[in-house]
């Protein structure tokens, strides 16, 4: 008997043990490391480095503008995502029925998703470039030429610009979400409410939604989490230009750690990015929660 | 079967010998050293495909190895380089641009000692405490590039004072047909020229981020960082870069001079290089320097850039192997030839690789050469501590920000960070 139980043990501490150690090597440590850093005044460079406290977090709440800059440009890309969701439902539910061809357009929503990063961003530039882009071209094309602007220049406007090139990459990646939701609603509900009469919106909304919570709070969940870490389109199509206009959290991190040498401050914005994360994720399942026993 | 005794005795002086020669083949054998060294383009391109910088060296040295790395730009050459030293992981051969050298003056190892060093014309000025920490390949001026036929087409002269260029863009810009001035400002580093560059011409001062860490408001109306921004302010103003400078990055400006959709472009002589490769015309490409100047009898002060630092780590392992490198990299063996593909003019004594193209637009001015320092670290600090970036600065000026409020909130910042460093 005895045996038997330390073999389980034996077992579940060989089984354990690598992932355990990898979690607390590339996870717990540079976390530790991370807040350790965020009260000194490293420089990324010297041998040395100085306690200061909680002057990081100060600096960081009321002597940074560009920070709140960055961090309303965040949140314009979260709301754009957030506008596009019962899009990239109904999306979801037109390819999950019978239509022609769905299997393609499943592919094709996809596709962007699987593309790189940079290859996106050259493709963007030029799409949105003020001479020869293919955007201008095609609001002429369409006699919307007053509409045209300066789609990557104009302050007012760059930060929605880039959000779309996010919709664009990630839409493919929620609709995929959202279809295996879908998947997972048995058919018989479908076909005892049209029995009962429902059409289309009826099922939608009745059925379709309510069946698809848990989906639908990963797929919110991956948004907050996008939204506050985005960083590879705005940094390669403009730099967080111009001046700070496009500039996000994390590309003002990277900025104030390198250019800036200011390793303390930007591990003081990656402990505050990492609490946002965790405050509006809890936020985000209370209200579900609440949502679920109304 | 059995083994007879002179088989077993054959058998075991076999062995023997192809132990023996084994021994001898792995004591005499040298071990193979790595170098590695950063390499951006156009660099690369000559050290991989025209005259392979590992395949020259080592006909010389055999058991060096020379592996190059590659980075986007030097935003992330510099960010990679801070990450590695933390890890101890530096390459041995680090080419630094001058405004790293002060960040980095721990990291590298005193060069003063070596050949190269004594032959090099800017070494010493580039000198911390004494030390000199990095030999510089290249030196270099500042040009506006433009189509000789666009010039032609309009009966346009080369600009001799600030006003003149402004005019001369203006001329273009009434045409309708060309942009006058390319500038790929999405990028912010392509403003360079004027917004990090035209201070130290102002000033008449190399030195003048040195000079600025000095003072509490050096961004005041009679300073002459002020006096640079207000004439570049005029340039801007002038809308002379195209219907969207901010919303173009370098690639596609470069891409618009080559394909004559635009007049002038200014850089380093650097470009000329990347001109050729992407199948410029020569023939049609003319240079002239940036005239700075009011009046046009004045001395023309015009910036010669240093650059592309060789320099070796302290705790580099192959110290030796990387001094001698960098001693053969400076001789006549590979160092001409390099520079003649890039365009650059040499640092060395003795070997002159001027190109006609710069000689001539240099010849036919009295020119003031003000060698530019990319700031030390005092200046470093203030300036990392106030955020200032120069390039964003320009973006910022293009975009419409009010120039007074710029210079008032950055002589605020940059008085306290003073205040606070002390």
């Amino acid at each position: 008997m005895h045996n038997i139980k330390f073999q389980k043990k034996l077992v579940l501490f060989s089984f354990l043990l690598v992932p355990v150690t990898l979690l607390m090597l590339f996870v717990v440590y540079p976390t530790v490391k991370l807040l350790h850093l965020s009260f000194t005044d490293w420089d990324g460079v010297s041998k040395t480095l100085a306690y200061i406290g909680t002057r990081n977090f100060k600096h960081l709440l009321f002597e940074s503008p560009e920070v709140w800059i960055s961090l309303k440009n965040n949140w314009i890309y979260f709301y754009v995502h957030l506008l596009f969701i019962p899009v990239e439902l109904l999306i979801a539910v037109l390819l999950d029925g019978k239509i022609r061809g769905s299997k393609f357009f499943k592919t094709v929503s996809f596709m962007p998703y699987i593309l790189n990063g940079t290859a996106i961003a050259y493709i963007f530039s030029y799409f949105y470039s003020p001479i020869d882009g293919a955007f201008n071209a095609i609001l002429q094309h369409l006699g919307l030429g007053g509409i045209i602007q300066n789609w990557l220049s104009n302050e007012l406007i760059v930060t929605y610009t880039l959000a779309t090139v996010s919709l664009w990459r990630f839409a493919g990646l929620h609709i995929i979400l959202f279809l295996a939701g879908l998947q997972s609603i048995p058919q018989e509900i479908f076909e005892a409410a049209e029995v009962d009469g429902a059409n289309f919106w009826h099922k939608f909304w009745r059925i379709t939604v309510p069946s698809i919570g848990t989906v639908m709070e990963i797929v919110l969940f991956m948004n907050i989490r996008g939204a506050l870490q985005v960083f590879d389109i705005p940094f390669l199509i403009t730099s967080g230009g111009p001046g700070y206009a496009s500039s996000t959290f994390t590309l003002y991190t990277i900025d104030t750690a390198f250019k800036f040498n200011n390793i303390g401050l930007a591990a003081a914005m990656g402990i505050t990015l990492l609490l946002m994360i965790v405050v509006f994720s809890w936020l985000q399942q209370q209200i579900f929660k609440a949502k679920r026993y109304l | 079967m059995k083994i007879s005794s002179r088989q077993r005795s054959l058998a075991f002086l076999l062995i023997g010998m192809f132990i023996f020669t084994m021994t001898l083949a792995v004591s005499g054998a040298e071990k193979t050293v790595v170098l590695r060294m950063n390499s951006g383009q156009p660099d690369l391109e000559y050290f991989t495909n025209i005259n392979n910088l590992n395949r020259a060296y080592q006909k010389v040295k055999p058991n060096v190895r020379i592996e190059l790395e590659t980075f986007k730009n030097d935003g992330e050459f510099n960010q990679a380089m801070k990450i590695r030293k933390a890890a101890n992981e530096l390459p041995e051969i680090m080419i630094m641009k001058p405004y790293m050298l002060a960040t980095f003056q721990d990291t590298f190892v005193p060069l003063n000692d070596l050949e190269a060093t004594k032959q090099n014309k800017y070494a010493k000025a580039y000198a911390i405490d004494g030390k000199i920490l990095g030999l510089p390949s290249a030196s270099m001026n500042d040009f506006v590039y433009f189509r000789k036929s666009i010039f032609k087409e309009y009966h346009l002269k080369i600009p001799k004072t600030w006003d003149e260029f402004i005019s001369t863009a203006n001329r273009i810009k009434a045409s309708g047909k060309y942009i006058p001035i390319l500038m790929g400002a999405k990028d912010a580093w392509p403003d360079y020229s004027f917004n990090e560059l035209m201070p130290c011409l102002i000033a008449n001062d190399g030195k003048l981020w040195n000079t600025m860490a000095g003072q509490d408001e050096p961004f005041t109306k009679d300073k002459p960082f002020y006096q640079a921004y207000a004439r570049i302010q005029k340039l801007y103003d002038a809308k002379v870069f195209g219907p969207d400078p901010l919303g173009m990055g370098f690639d596609q400006a470069r891409a618009m001079l080559i394909s004559k959709k635009g007049a002038m472009i200014c850089a380093g002589q650097w470009f000329l290089s990347v001109y050729k490769q992407n199948g410029g015309d020569l023939k049609d490409l003319g240079v002239f320097l940036i005239p700075v100047r009011d009046r046009a009898q004045d001395v023309l002060n015009t910036i010669v850039v240093v650059d592309s630092f060789y320099c070796t780590p302290r705790d580099n392992k192959y110290l030796k192997e990387s001094k001698d490198f960098i001693n053969w990299f400076f001789s006549k063996k590979y160092y001409p030839g390099y520079m003649a593909f890039l365009g650059q003019t040499s640092t060395v004594n003795g070997i002159d690789t001027s190109v006609p193209l710069f000689k001539e637009a240099l010849a036919g001015e009295k020119i003031n050469g003000i060698v530019y320092d990319g700031g030390g670290l005092e200046f470093t600090k203030i300036s990392s501590a106030v955020k200032f970036d120069v390039k964003r600065m320009g973006q910022e000026m293009i975009a419409g920000k009010d120039l007074d409020q710029m210079m008032n909130e950055l002589n605020k910042s940059w008085k306290e960070a003073r205040v606070n460093l002390k």
